[in-house]
């Protein structure tokens, strides 16, 4: 059996915050696995805090995990490149971040934004035109400084960069949320793009499911540092399983709703409170909780196709 | 698409807030940009008119232009912003006096920003902020004030344990909840919202919205909200109104806008997000960026990124006409060309 493209067991990041008696810790990324195969898109999907783009932070390797493994085609990546990453694991593993305005040096022509990977990574530096013209940009934009670009010119120009030493996955980090909306479509069809002509496989962070079953491939649910269920984007939407999950799903805004009786979430809100570290992490605002959530972390249930689900509930086959 | 044509109506309904004509620059060093142009727009008493746009397309200046928040460079150069008085023509804001106008701003008009951070005084704790707001605008008790202040938190959803926090010691959801509840001390009878859920998560988005309609439905102001995400629009809005490029292009209710969109920008709006349970169709955006309101382009702003442009819209700009049941300006719907 030939191993993933990524992947990725038990991966942990504990941040301390204060010092000394005061000192706490905080657990950003709690044993979290997953998988991407070559030419497939997984999306991590949850809130702020929930610790989706600390697990970007730590595939693309700008963070040091606590715990865990990541393999990239079967190869131990963190033990055997411990300081930083190998130029072969950058070779493979690109980012692209949420902020076109701040990713790209101001001072610096698009061409040279270009060409500079080209050159680090040992690829022709004339390949800029066919970057541009790859990513749906005129060639002549090579010329032009970031500021005399669009959020989603900019935005292309990051991705055109991480395609200049042609990655087996790009690792993009709420890609589309600082663009206009006008605009957001073209950049995801041009991701899609790339992954059917390329092979280029994704992994997608975003706060909106509705993108992500757009995109297709897996969905995984983040909560509070815990991947809480995982199933294909089209199960994981028209039959979620974690209460967690249906309550995201509910708050989506969706048009065909039907309004004024639209019931709010089931489920309090506000801050996650602090789960007991042996339980559950959505235990304080779950509908269907018992006894059980609270004291004892749930294991992964197999619903079959590849849905799984960390929750008691679902386990025992209580749905509420 | 409905038949009728009825002559061109810039005329407002009649209501509660009346903006008829009005322009506002900003004068920049590259020049004049007209953000927006000559926009005519009403509001009726307890209605929930949703704003949407993309940036820079100027429904936050248009917003901010009605209790005359804006600052430098921007400049009100034209047109009317009456509010109305029950009887009348109401007044317009623009000629108040400040001494006059600092009457109407919270007891009439309120606004909730985007961010509540922003908005609440960091080193305050939240009962004085509400207690402030009531105290400043109206001659009560400052036992009376903090009573009121905390049956005000109550109606947020806020319990009263949390009067004594300081803004810091708030999530975002329920700094937002402080916000709309100072907003709403005075009993305005029009709220401001401009993009008042953007900075918060879903979850928390979802129940802001459910309140602001609660909270609507039982005190009957009237909410001109801002957004750039239409799909929440169409569903707290009574009706919606399209801005491209510093003019609204079209305007109609919220169902209209989803069902039977008739403007080619609110078709490309409303074909760029995906649906949670959408078919599977692919997404097509809109091609091009917005004009460049320094210079922008002769005859229909649109245009240039427009699909269904022709010669006439490159040369002439189209007017709001009402067709059917909407106002739309568009010369795929105007009256036919006038020939001299």
């Amino acid at each position: 059996m030939t191993s993933p493209l990524l992947q990725v067991e038990g991966l942990t990041r504990h941040f301390t915050i204060g010092r000394g008696r005061r000192a706490r810790v905080l657990r950003a990324v709690h044993d979290v696995s997953f998988e991407v195969g070559a030419g497939e898109i997984v999306a991590l999907v949850g809130e702020s805090g929930s610790g989706k783009s600390t697990t970007a932070r730590l595939v693309a390797r700008l963070d040091r995990p606590t715990g865990g493994t990541i393999r990239l085609d079967g190869a131990d990546g963190l033990t055997g490149e411990p300081r930083r990453a190998s130029p072969a694991y950058r070779r493979a593993v690109q980012m692209v971040f949420q902020d076109p305005f701040g990713s790209l040096n101001p001072v610096h022509t698009v061409g040279h934004h270009l060409r500079r990977p080209l050159i680090l990574h040992g690829h022709d530096p004339g390949d800029v035109a066919d970057l541009l013209t790859t990513v749906g940009l005129d060639p002549s934009l090579a010329r032009r400084h970031p500021h005399e670009l669009s959020g989603g010119q900019r935005q292309r120009v990051a991705i055109a960069r991480a395609l200049a030493v042609r990655p087996r996955l790009i690792v993009a980090d709420e890609p589309v949320s600082m663009l206009d909306v006008s605009v957001r479509a073209g950049v995801l069809n041009l991701m899609e793009r790339l992954r059917a002509t390329r092979g280029t496989a994704y992994l997608y962070i975003t706060h909106d499911l509705a993108s992500a079953r757009y995109l297709g491939g897996r969905i995984l649910v983040m909560y509070a540092g815990h991947a809480v269920e995982g199933a294909d984007a089209a199960t994981l939407v028209e039959r979620p399983a974690h209460p967690y999950t249906r309550l995201l799903l509910s708050a989506v805004p969706d048009p065909r709703r039907e309004r004024r009786g639209a019931a709010p979430p089931a489920a309090p809100a506000g801050a996650a409170a602090a789960p007991a570290p042996a339980g559950c992490p959505f235990t304080a605002r779950c509908p269907l909780a018992a006894a059980r959530c609270a004291a004892e972390r749930p294991a992964r249930t197999d619903l079959g196709g590849g849905h799984w689900a960390r929750c008691h509930a679902t386990e025992e086959g209580r749905t509420g | 698409m409905a038949e009728p044509l009825t002559a061109g109506t810039t005329a407002p309904p009649t209501g509660l807030l009346s903006i008829e004509n009005l322009t506002v620059d900003f004068h920049t060093p590259r020049g004049t940009a007209r953000a927006v142009d000559g926009v005519s727009l009403g509001l009726f008493p307890g209605e929930i008119l949703g704003l949407a746009g993309e940036s820079g397309c100027g429904k936050s200046t248009l917003a901010m232009a009605v209790p005359r928040l804006l600052r430098d460079p921007a400049v009100i150069t034209g047109g009317r912003v009456r509010l109305g008085d029950g009887d009348g023509d109401g007044v317009d804001l623009l000629g108040l006096s400040d001494e006059e106008l600092r009457r109407v701003r919270w007891r009439d008009i309120a606004v909730v920003f985007q961010n509540a951070m922003n908005a609440l005084n960091p080193v305050l704790r939240v009962e004085a902020q509400l207690v402030d707001v009531i105290r400043t605008h109206e001659r009560t008790g400052r036992r009376e004030a903090r009573e009121r202040a905390a049956r005000l938190c109550g109606l947020v959803g806020i319990g009263a344990d949390r009067l004594r926090a300081y803004p810091h010691e708030l999530s975002g959801g329920m700094r937002q909840r402080i916000a709309i509840a100072i907003a709403l001390a005075l009993r305005p009878r029009l709220l401001i919202m401009d993009e008042p859920t953007t900075a918060l998560d879903v979850v928390v988005q979802r129940e802001i919205i459910a309140e602001v309609r609660r909270l609507q439905e039982r005190l009957g102001f009237a909410v001109l909200f801002i957004t750039h995400d239409i799909s929440l629009l169409v569903e707290i809005s009574d009706r919606i109104a399209i801005m491209y490029a510093g003019e609204v292009v079209e305007l109609a209710d919220a169902r209209t806008i989803l069902d039977d969109p008739a403007h080619p920008y609110t078709r490309g709006l409303l074909a760029s997000f995906p649906t949670l349970h959408g078919d599977d169709t692919r997404l097509t955006g809109i091609p091009g960026a917005p004009p460049d309101l320094v210079d922008p382009p002769p005859g229909c702003r649109f245009a240039p990124r427009c699909p269904s442009a022709h010669d006439r819209c490159r040369a002439e700009r189209p007017v709001r006409v009402t067709v059917g049941d909407r106002d739309v300006a568009c010369h795929l719907y105007g009256p036919a060309e006038v020939t001299p």
